[in-house]
């Protein structure tokens, strides 16, 4: 393989780490009013340069560069599209925000863009050595992140939580790798499933399939499902709301990235059936805790992290759905879909909830937003519809993700995947009750109060309105949500 | 044929095109709109589509065949592929008639009965809106369509109803009748799943054309849940269906949110809670009818739900003293009717029954509006009485309904769908069970019977009786502007003459005939007559108006009896179904979230943790310092995750 | 030498692998945990370096070895931040004690 052509390949990942840099020395020249809009026109434009190199170096065939260490091929660059549309709505959410909280306005872009090119790099992995380090860069950058709000104890408390568990998350996580290196010797994927494959040794098998078991225990944590979810309440709720977001969409993304990355590659070598029958246990736990757990919060925050809990088990509902139908070819256009409305109705949520604050306070509980459709018109109609999507009503893209996985489900022709749907479709009936609970604070009237209209900032209506207008428009057509991942 | 009319199917998309429109122009700038231009842009675009759907009746009727209209692709993904089309067949076009028409008359009645309110542009947007959805309901090719409607209008109607969102018992109202109907919708979307898992489409004609050469074999994917037994699968299949039907139209055991509605605005009440969303169970078996008629199980379940509905709602709605609560429980027993015709193969009788009953129902709630808005939003008949006096031209509409609600006058709207019913239903063989036909003819009657009670207790207590209300009360009750009053009147002729369609005798070409295209395989109708159930109709509401309307003491003295206090009481009470339900399942999702919470919290957390801690202890292995903080448990739950993952992994 | 196995070297990784995790579940200062963490990274560094020298190294594989550089370095930048945000918390209640980092539950 050409250098260059290697070098090429990996553009979008250079191009961010470099832009971050630069944000961080540019910082320190330049006149503190304008910090933040350069910063922020910086930023935004290293990730519409990198998107554009992603969308450059889209290959029909997958290829694999740097001896295998980087693959580039449909679906990771699918997931690269979802990060990167992430990180720079994520970036326009935090514009006023940040200001009203820290100093170092720089160091809060360039985490983001080093966090972001961590994920773009972990979803284009495809050996365990790059795939580890991209996860740590973008965990630790991420863990940073969570603890930015220095003087406060919430934010504190979140992040040394989230280092904590991430660490000895990734300590099983390198066990698992390790156990694999002394099976079979190599870092390759590939390589590892062949040698898994045609070694009928006992010892390398068992010891390669413990480790398999160990990775994808890593895995499983960073997306947040049961039994390894605890962290994501705590970390959620205590994160400054616009690094909520951020972990709430773009490292669930990347996560998953690299979770159907090893089970289109490593773990082929686990039997199926033992595979999915973990899985299904998981999944089943998985909604039901998250839709129920959400059912009795009264901090939004924390309720839509359990509600990200519940929709990790819908995507896993439709990750098991593709391994059962294919075990080697899975067709994960569902799962990309409902990622990609995920993240908008999510970050969509969370700009209101953000831009819909007064005096440097977010919205955070039930009270707090109670009214909030009076205050402002335009946010409440946003939140009405996000939260509609995130409930799965028809017409937005909620409804479409969840048709798209539950359909997948019912045609793999097993009986467990129509037991799977039922509960799946039995708990999103519990969870249009959460949904719709805030959807009736926001226009409950507290007796004789005027609300005063209050405006709000340009950034966040306009991460909003598009938000809204794509939550709908894929909604409705769902054909333009293929078109934008190119599946 | 004129040549509009020929060419109307290049834009029959416009019939629930124009009230979105509306909806998007009220929605919109409704707020910066004087109010005048928020009634002409609300009432013109649903009379446009009425307009609209009136030429497309003509067409269908004299061309004798469907207007189809087709978009490209609209779903495609695997072997599942959806156009977005619409279809207007005749049982489409008497339907979206139904809808506009109806629809029409009471955006007009809104002009006048919400005129004191704000917020009016979020109203009529709301309710273009609904009709937008009920009419891509009726008008739909494909059961995507058709649910997309069905949720639509679920959505409406419970913006609708908690219109006034003021009072927080309206939104409860709203949120109860919006998850009630996501349980049928559960049925329902399990149906269509089934239904493309069998015969790879979801258009209705794909459907029938799948059934048309006999019982299609159940393809592999669905061997695991019925077997080979393909009669088994299409019975599983409309039941879930019917489980959808039950949310909708408000059929036991889901419709105790359809009297909870009645807390939005009257209007509303008349255009959804009565006309047109909830017949939706009824059209949507009748759309289906080839798939329903197939499974003898299924029609006699809906026989028992329809008939057994139709004479608990009856036997409620007669203590009840809330105007519109009488009404809304008429609303339950009538559709319950309706549900009796589908399910003896009457299916245009059915849908004669909606029809009629769209009429004369809107009628009974506009009137009862009218009431309502006269007497300050007092809506206990209790506090009314002798209504007859100030309100004449109210009365006069409300009569019109009670008799052709009641069916006892003969050749009305009301008798002559009801009497086609029972005479169906009594001549009505099910293989599975003799009977059954005689067994719902009787219940029939006895449901008509309460019927005629409730209707003329109401009318006593209300119009005729004493007044209860204060001298100078009494003297302020007029009657409302003449655009609510004309509407009374429209209403009340269609709901005299509206039934003459239907008369066999009069015509070869009536509703029958036409409907009969669809539906074809239905038996001849032939026309009703008058009978043992118009007798005792007329008997008992003959008595029942003498009873409240001379206010003689029996009521009153049976409510008190012994065995008449306790019936009184279950049947005030609506036999504390909504407790019930409360008990069987509101309080256990809720006990069980908190118990899982407490289970995880304490069990899980404190429990195993600290009872690890006294067994380390009790070693003196563990060493002292063994405490609980929340990241260690974390990481604690974590381990004990790993753990059982490698216990599964081993022992499998 | 029949004590340097690669078995006793698993084992005796796997051990120290345990002896950290036993760590990070009971003890209740951070400072402490994050320690436990270091633990369990050498550990699997062990692992590492075990398999490599007893399976691969002869044969000229010397993958085990890089991995290893790259886990001391990625454990390093961990505990920095893991540091830093302990000084935080440390600034704000005098304390890093995880009793006292309860707020948010339930």
């Amino acid at each position: 393989m050409n250098y260059f052509e290697s070098i090429f390949a990996i553009l979008p990942i250079l191009i961010l780490t470099g832009t971050a840099l630069i944000i961080l020395l540019v910082e320190a020249f330049i006149d503190k009013h304008f910090k933040n809009l350069i910063s922020l026109i910086l930023s935004v434009a290293g990730l519409i340069f990198s998107m554009y190199y992603l969308i450059c170096g889209m290959k029909t065939n997958a290829t694999e560069y740097f001896g295998g260490s980087y693959i580039v091929d449909n679906m990771g660059m699918a997931f690269s599209l979802i990060i990167s549309i992430v990180a720079i709505l994520v970036i326009f959410v935090s514009f006023h925000y940040i200001t009203k909280k820290y100093k170092n306005i720089g160091e809060y872009y360039s985490l983001i863009l080093f966090a972001s090119a961590g994920m773009i790099s972990l979803s284009l992995s495809n050996d365990m050595m790059t795939f580890f380090i991209s996860l740590e860069v973008m965990s630790i950058a991420v863990y940073v992140l969570a603890g930015l709000h220095r003087e406060n104890l919430r934010s504190n408390e979140s992040a040394v939580k989230y280092l904590i568990l991430g660490a000895f998350a990734s300590a099983f996580l390198l066990l698992g790798i390790a156990f694999i290196y002394g099976a079979t010797g190599e870092m390759h994927f590939g390589k590892i499933s062949k040698i898994l494959l045609n070694h009928s040794s006992e010892y390398t098998v068992t010891l390669g399939s413990t480790g398999l078991l160990f990775i994808l225990i890593g895995f499983l944590f960073k997306i947040g499902a049961v039994p390894f979810q605890q962290w994501v309440p705590d970390v959620y709720e205590g994160a400054p709301m616009s690094v909520t977001a951020f972990m709430a969409t773009g490292v669930k993304t990347a996560a998953f990235a690299i979770l159907i990355r090893g089970l289109i590659t490593i773990f082929q070598v686990i039997e199926t059936q033992t595979l999915v029958n973990i899985l299904s246990i998981i999944t089943v736990l998985t909604m039901i805790v998250g839709n129920f757990m959400a059912l009795i919060q009264d901090n939004i925050k924390r309720l839509l992290a359990y509600s990200g809990i519940a929709h990790t088990g819908y995507i896993l509902l439709g990750i098991i759905a593709s391994k059962v139908t294919s075990p080697n070819n899975m067709d994960i256009s569902p799962i990309l879909f409902y990622l990609l409305a995920y993240a908008l109705m999510n970050i969509g949520a969370f700009s209101v909830l953000i831009g819909g604050g007064s005096d440097g306070k977010d919205l955070e509980t039930f009270d707090d937003i109670r009214g909030l459709g009076y205050k402002n018109r335009l946010l409440g109609l946003c939140m009405v519809v996000f939260f509609f999507s995130l409930a799965g009503i028809p017409s937005t893209a909620g409804f479409m993700g969840k048709f798209f996985i539950f359909k997948s489900a019912i045609q793999s022709q097993s009986l467990l995947l129509y037991g799977l749907s039922i509960i799946g479709i039995l708990t999103a009936i519990v969870s249009v009750y959460y949904y719709l609970k805030i959807v009736v604070y926001l226009y409950l009237k507290e007796e004789k109060r005027v609300y005063e209209r209050q405006s709000v900032k340009w950034n966040y209506l306009l991460i909003n309105i598009i938000s809204l207008v794509i939550t709908l428009l894929i909604g409705i057509f769902p054909h333009i949500g293929y078109y934008i991942l190119k599946i | 044929m004129p040549d509009f009319i020929k060419n109307i199917d290049q834009v029959i998309y416009l019939i629930p095109l124009v009230p979105l429109i509306g909806f998007a122009i009220n929605g919109l700038l409704g707020k910066k709109l004087p109010r005048g231009a928020i009634y002409f842009v609300g009432c013109v675009s649903i009379f446009i589509s009425f307009v609209i759907s009136l030429m497309a009746l003509w067409k269908v009727v004299e061309s004798g065949s469907a207007i189809v209209f087709q978009s490209g692709s609209w779903i495609s993904s695997g072997n599942l592929n959806v156009a977005l089309g619409f279809k207007i067949d005749q049982l489409s076009a008497v339907m979206i008639n139904i809808v506009s028409g109806i629809g029409f008359l009471i955006h007009f009645y809104s002009i006048g009965y919400m005129k004191e309110d704000e917020g009016i542009y979020k109203f009529f947007a709301y309710l273009n809106l609904f009709c937008f959805a009920m009419l891509v309901l009726v008008m739909g090719d494909n059961l995507l369509l058709l649910f997309l409607g069905w949720e639509g209008v679920g959505l409406c109607s419970y913006l609708l109803i908690g219109f006034w969102y003021k009072k927080e018992d309206y939104a409860d109202a709203g949120k109860k009748a919006f998850i009630v109907n996501r349980v049928g919708d559960f049925g329902f979307l399990i149906g269509i799943f089934l239904i493309f898992g069998y015969l790879g489409t979801i258009s209705f004609e794909g459907i029938q054309g799948a059934l048309k050469d006999g019982i299609p074999v159940v393809p592999e994917i669905l061997n695991p849940i019925v077997g080979k037994d393909s009669g088994l699968l299409i019975t599983i299949i409309t039941l879930c269906l019917f489980v959808g039907a039950t949310g909708k139209s408000a059929q036991i055991p889901l419709y105790t949110w359809l009297p909870d509605a009645m807390a939005g605005p009257t209007p509303v009440s008349a255009l959804i809670h009565a006309a047109t969303m909830v017949t939706a169970g009824v059209y949507m078996i009748g759309r289906l009818h080839f798939l329903f008629s197939l499974s003898e199980i299924t029609m006699l379940v809906i026989l028992v739900i329809g008939g057994v509905t139709a004479l608990y709602s009856g036997t409620i709605g007669i203590t009840q003293t809330d105007i519109k609560k009488v009404l809304a429980y008429s609303t339950v027993s009538q559709l319950g009717y309706m549900f009796m015709a589908m399910a003896v193969g009457a299916f245009s009788v059915g849908i004669f029954h909606l029809m009629t009953h769209a009429f004369f129902k809107a009628l009974l709630f506009l009137s009862s509006g009218s009431v309502i808005l006269a007497c300050h939003h007092e809506q206990e008949m209790t506090k009314m009485g002798k209504l007859c006096k100030r309100l004449p031209i109210t009365h006069g509409a409300m009569l019109v309904g009670m008799l052709a609600l009641s069916g006892v006058f003969p050749y009305m709207s009301g008798f002559m769908s009801k009497d086609l019913i029972l005479e169906k239903v009594k001549h009505f063989h099910s293989p599975i069970m003799a009977s059954a036909g005689e067994i719902f003819w009787v219940i029939g009657i006895l449901a008509a019977m309460f019927t005629a009670f409730y209707s003329f207790r109401l009318m006593g207590m209300t119009f005729w009786g004493k007044s209860n209300m204060s001298d100078d009360d009494y003297h302020h009750v007029h009657e409302p502007s003449w655009t609510m009053t004309g509407v009374l009147v429209v209403l009340a002729l269609l709901s005299i003459f509206g039934g003459l369609i239907g008369l066999a005798s009069l015509s070869e070409s009536n509703l029958h005939t036409f409907l009969g295209k669809v539906f074809t395989g239905q038996n001849t109708v032939e026309s009703p007559h008058i009978g043992l159930p118009t007798i005792l109709g007329i008997i008992v509401s003959a008595i029942a108006g003498l009873m409240y309307g001379k206010n003689w003491s029996f009521p009153e003295t049976f409510s008190r009896s012994g065995i008449g206090k306790l019936l009184h009481k279950l049947s005030y009470n609506k036999y504390y179904a909504d407790e019930i339900y409360h008990f069987i399942f509101v309080q256990p999702i809720m006990k069980g979230s908190k118990l899982l919470w407490r289970w995880i919290d304490s069990f899980m957390i404190e429990g195993i943790v600290n009872g690890v801690a006294r067994l380390a202890q009790i070693a003196g292995y563990f060493g002292q310092n063994f405490q609980t903080g929340s990241v260690n448990t974390y990481a604690f739950t974590f381990l004990i995750g790993v753990i059982l993952l490698l216990i599964y992994f081993v022992v499998i | 030498m029949t004590f340097f196995t690669l078995n006793n070297c698993i084992i005796l990784g796997l051990i120290l692998f345990s002896i950290g995790a036993y760590g990070v579940i009971t003890r209740r200062n951070l400072l402490v945990v994050l320690m436990s963490l270091e633990i369990m990274f050498n550990a699997v560094n062990l692992i590492f370096l075990s398999f490599n020298y007893f399976l691969y190294y002869q044969e000229g594989r010397e993958l085990g070895q890089y991995f290893v550089l790259l886990v001391i370095a990625v454990a390093a930048a961990e505990a920095a931040v893991g540091l830093a945000i302990l000084v935080t918390i440390y600034r704000n209640r005098r304390n890093v004690d995880s009793d006292l980092l309860k707020e948010m539950k339930g």
